[in-house]
């Protein structure tokens, strides 16, 4: 094609950019630019740009009260689904029959808690008996784009605690639903850790209550494992300063 | 700028699936949300129904926003309100009777309060760039925004050619996107 005939061409494309930023595209013509986008550097900083306008249009409408009843509806919708959630994270909860069983990604203790500072031997070695004993319980999910859920493993100090670890995929988010954590100590809370491949953990949230769900964005893909540890309240610590007392690994989809 | 730390935390909340931070976001934009689907549905109803499954969509998604975007929390809740109500006008259509007299007289948001002072300025300073646009280009992008209309049904409908109709959406949102750039993203 002639160089004259490849810039009207791409002339062409660029005047769609804005009815494509507003979404006023037919489907025929969105596909042949999405194509075109895809090696075009210059028309994706312009759409870059008009996109910034089209975020703004909606503030330009007036404001307007909706009923009070819609308020209540979303409230319970948001409660409801919550429920549903740490409901199917129970480890009583009716279920599917278990999927196949997959082990823990083996990985010497010591390598894996190197670097947590925590020093009490007993502790190491509950993490280590845990992780090598590990057996994990994987129940499929009802429904698709749900999650999948693994058993929480108590350590011997939280001897009576039990829960769940539910990777929600499609939210991005872990939910953990624990039940009878040991007692906090005066101005303690329970905190939250997500570890990584090497062990290190991140602080992710705090809760007081021992029986709880808390839900925590994560990616299975950098998140391996949660851990609830004991720690000053109530903000928590940066690093761990309490013993484990529930871990499970996050599990992937 | 709309209250970003504020917005921010409420997100995070939302991530914990705190059912009061939700609530905290719609107490926050549930207004805005009804008056953008209500635009475009015409009926209070449906819009409700729009600006619930958006709500829910955020409580169910907040894990995925990403922050290091360059609009904030209100720009992705507004759009997904928009993505709803614009999915419902394809299915339901839009209504036409007495509720286009109500829209002439829609509810204003409450009394300004400190928080709500900076959410306005740049509410204002949106709808004067788009007042400012020469009026043929702002009727296009209102069409093909706020009542989803192809630019090919937007041709038809004021009769000026398919490339024209181009020509204005694109025209409009670079200066629209020009007169926004001098201040802080909405």
């Amino acid at each position: 094609m002639e160089p004259k005939r490849l810039d009207q061409a791409h002339e062409d494309l660029r005047e769609l950019l804005g009815a494509y930023a507003l979404g006023a595209l037919e489907p025929g013509e969105r596909a042949a630019l999405e194509r075109h986008l895809a090696g075009c550097p210059s028309c994706r900083a312009e759409l870059g740009e008009l996109r910034r306008a089209v975020v703004a249009l909606p503030l330009i409408v007036e404001e307007r009260e909706p009923s009070l009843a819609l308020r209540a509806r979303l409230e319970a919708a948001a409660r409801r689904d919550l429920a549903d959630a740490a409901h199917r994270g129970q480890p009583d909860a009716p279920a599917a029959p278990p999927a196949e069983i997959r082990p823990f990604p083996a990985v010497p203790a010591s390598r894996r808690w190197l670097g947590l500072g925590w020093a009490a031997a007993a502790v190491l070695l509950v993490v280590s008996a845990g992780l090598l004993l590990w057996n994990l319980q994987l129940r499929q999910s009802a429904g698709p784009g749900r999650g999948v859920t693994v058993a929480l493993q108590a350590a011997t100090a939280a001897a009576g605690a039990n829960g769940a670890v539910t990777y929600l995929p499609d939210r991005g988010v872990v939910l953990l639903a624990v039940h009878d954590l040991p007692p906090l100590a005066p101005q303690h809370v329970y905190q939250v850790w997500l570890i990584d491949a090497a062990g290190k953990p991140v602080p992710a949230g705090t809760f007081d209550r021992s029986t709880a769900t808390h839900a925590v964005a994560a990616d299975p893909r950098t998140d391996r494992a949660i851990a609830i540890t004991a720690e000053p309240g109530p903000l928590g610590s940066p690093q761990p300063t309490g013993a484990i007392l529930a871990q499970a690994p996050i599990p992937s989809a | 700028m709309a209250s970003e730390p504020d917005d921010a935390a409420l997100l995070q909340g939302i991530v914990r699936q705190e059912p009061a931070a939700l609530m905290a976001l719609y107490d926050r934009y549930g207004r805005l949300a009804f008056g953008l689907a209500y635009r475009t549905l015409g009926d209070a109803g449906i819009a409700e129904e729009a600006v619930q499954d958006a709500f829910m969509l955020v409580w169910r998604r907040a894990g995925t926003f990403d922050p290091s975007r360059g609009s904030g929390v209100r720009a992705w809740l507004l759009t997904i309100v928009h993505h709803k109500a614009i999915d419902l006008r394809r299915r339901h259509g839009r209504a036409t009777t007495m509720d286009d007299i109500d829209q002439a007289e829609s509810v204003l948001a409450a009394p300004d309060v400190w928080q709500a002072v900076g959410q306005h300025l740049d509410r204002d300073r949106v709808r004067a760039a788009v007042a400012a646009l020469p009026n043929e280009q702002q009727q296009a992008i209102e069409l093909a925004y706020f009542d989803g209309l192809s630019h090919r049904e937007i041709a038809e409908r004021t009769g000026a050619p398919l490339g024209t109709i181009k020509g204005r959406m694109r025209l409009g949102l670079r200066k629209l996107a020009e007169a926004l750039a001098d201040g802080p993203a909405p």
